[in-house]
This record gives C-alpha cells, structure tokens and sequence, in this order.
C-alpha cells in the first residue's frame, strides 16, 4: 500500500502537510488547514485510512500538528478522529496525539476537548 | 451650464476611516481578497500575539461567511459571478480589536440568521461549546447545514456578538455584526 503525502503550503488557502505512513502506520496532519475545497482535500486521509484498516489491519497512530483549522476542516477532522474510534472499538490499536507549543495551549485546549467529547477518541495533547 | 460634483476624497477618508482603522474593505470576498487580508492581519497584529490568532480566526470566519451567503454578488454578462459582496473594517483601540462585517441577506433568510444569533447570545461558554459540538455533529446535507462558524466566531470573541439586521427593501435586509478582541488575556478574565 503506498504512503500517502501531501505538501502543504500556505498561498491563497493554507494545505496542511501530510504524511501517512502505510508500512508502520505512523500518520501526521502538520501546519494549518484552511482550504477552498475541505472535504474533498480530506476525503483524501479518509480513504487513505479506510484502505489501510481493511488491507494492512495493523495499528494506527496520528500525531496532529495542527496550529490553525477553520471550521469547515473541524467538521472533517471529526470524521477522521471518528473512523479511528471505529477501528479502535474493532480491537486495533489507536493512538492519537496532539502537539502544541508551549503558549498554545489555551488556544487549542478547548478544541481539542471538544473533539474527544464528539468522538470518545482519546486525543493526548502533547506540549513541545 | 453643467455642474460638476466632486467627490472629496479626503472628506471621506476623514469621516468614514478612523485613525484606528487597521483594515476597511468593500467588495467582492474573492480568496485571493481574504488572503491579502489575512496575511496583512498576522504581520500587523505582531505585537498582540494571542489576539492575532483570534482575530485572524474570526476574520476567515466571518469572510468565509461572506463569500458563501451574501446576497449581493457582481453580475458579468448576466451571469452571476464571483464571491459574496461585503463590509469589513477592523478597528484598533487601546485594550481591544474590533471586527465587523455587514452583508445584504434575503430576507427570507433573515429570520434564521436573527435567531441563530439570538440562541449564540443567549448561551455561556460550555453551552456555546455544546451547541458547537451539537451542530458539528449533524451531517452537512447543504452548505448551509451545521455551520458554526458564528459559533465560533462567539467563541474566540472577548465580548458578546453585537447583530443588527436592517430591512433594506421587500426583498434584503442588511446584516451587521460586531465583535471585540482583547489584546491581553489578564483584562478578558478580569472582566
């Protein structure tokens, strides 16, 4: 199964980067999200992910970098951190982790509270 | 004999553009418009640099906004054409930022704004949160379905949302919002 990368940029939208990992399932969403088209661009991670569930069947883990989304990418992100619930409550092994930099915390604190809540995905917020 | 009337430029950047105006803008909210904006944002607000993330945040909202559901858009060869038209003026004060925008709305869809607003104003933080979560929750069926970014907006702002909808004609009203920022998280808690 082949990884999945995307280069992120920051022009008129700012593209997250990418980086899937098919071989040890390492995945990581860096950067900030605000896009022309949201759910196409994560559709994407998606599909990636859903391919990798069902042919490598081994564990995931997400380290989330994210230090800006828009609204539209918080709707889509909650997809991803659900489709990992998913695959976590089928018994595989899921671990999600959130970066942020020291002074961020605040920002990012509630959002991230509110994912888990949404998801019941165990979301550990990391403090570089 | 023909009279000329003149515009005085000046009078009007007197008038309508404060001292403290950061950002006033009139027009389409094309990207490449929310872009320049945005960026001008992040590098003016350097100094404030909890606020800038709020106020960089509640403007790509409240653009986004905008350019998706303003009533009023250009129209080239008879084709509608382009991003929603808009009003945005970001002022500076001493211990805040104020955002504002205004944008026409038909007013067939005025009513669900006025209420969407009246419920934002009405909660708390965690009740604003729940509404959040509640509404992110719900499948987007249209582009209009679930979106929080006034909740949001509501959210990242130091004070409540200030909404006023005018009826323009039989078929538009004008929506207008305001919100403040502060720049120091010591007075927001304060308050």
């Amino acid at each position: 199964m082949e990884n999945l990368i995307i280069i992120g940029s920051s022009n008129v939208y700012l593209v997250p980067q990418i980086n899937f990992d098919a071989q040890n399932g390492h995945c990581e969403i860096a950067g900030e999200s605000y896009l022309e088209e949201t759910k196409e661009f994560y559709d994407k991670l998606l599909d990636w992910l859903r391919t990798y569930m069902s042919e490598v069947q081994k564990g995931l883990v997400l380290n989330v970098k994210l230090t800006y989304f828009n609204t539209s990418t918080s709707r889509c992100l909650l997809e991803v951190f659900r489709l990992l619930k998913g695959y976590q409550l089928q018994g595989n092994s899921v671990k999600v982790t959130w970066s942020v930099d020291a002074g961020e915390e605040d920002y990012l604190n509630e959002e991230i509270e509110d994912f888990i809540t949404n998801s019941g995905l165990m979301i550990h917020q990391v403090i570089n | 004999m023909v009279h000329h009337y003149t515009l005085s430029l000046h009078d009007y950047y007197i008038s309508v553009v404060k001292d403290n105006t950061l950002v006033f803008y009139k027009g389409a909210f094309d990207e490449k418009v929310i872009a320049e904006i945005s960026h001008g944002i992040r590098k003016r607000l350097l100094t404030h640099l909890s606020a800038s993330r709020k106020v960089f945040s509640v403007f790509i909202e409240l653009a986004q906004n905008i350019a998706f559901y303003s009533a009023e858009r250009n129209i080239i060869n008879n084709k509608i054409k382009g991003s929603g038209i808009g009003l945005l003026v970001i002022d500076e004060h001493e211990d805040y930022y104020t955002i504002k925008t205004g944008n026409l709305v038909a007013n067939k869809d005025s009513i669900r704004l006025a209420s969407k607003c009246s419920t934002i104003n009405s909660l708390n933080r965690d009740g604003l949160r729940q509404l959040k979560r509640r509404q992110r929750n719900q499948p987007s069926i249209n582009k209009d379905s679930g979106n929080i970014g006034l909740i949001q907006v509501a959210l990242l702002g130091s004070s409540p949302l200030r909404t006023h909808l005018q009826i323009v004609d039989n078929n538009y009203s004008f929506f207008s919002l305001e919100i403040d920022v502060y720049k120091n998280q010591v007075i927001e808690n304060e308050l």
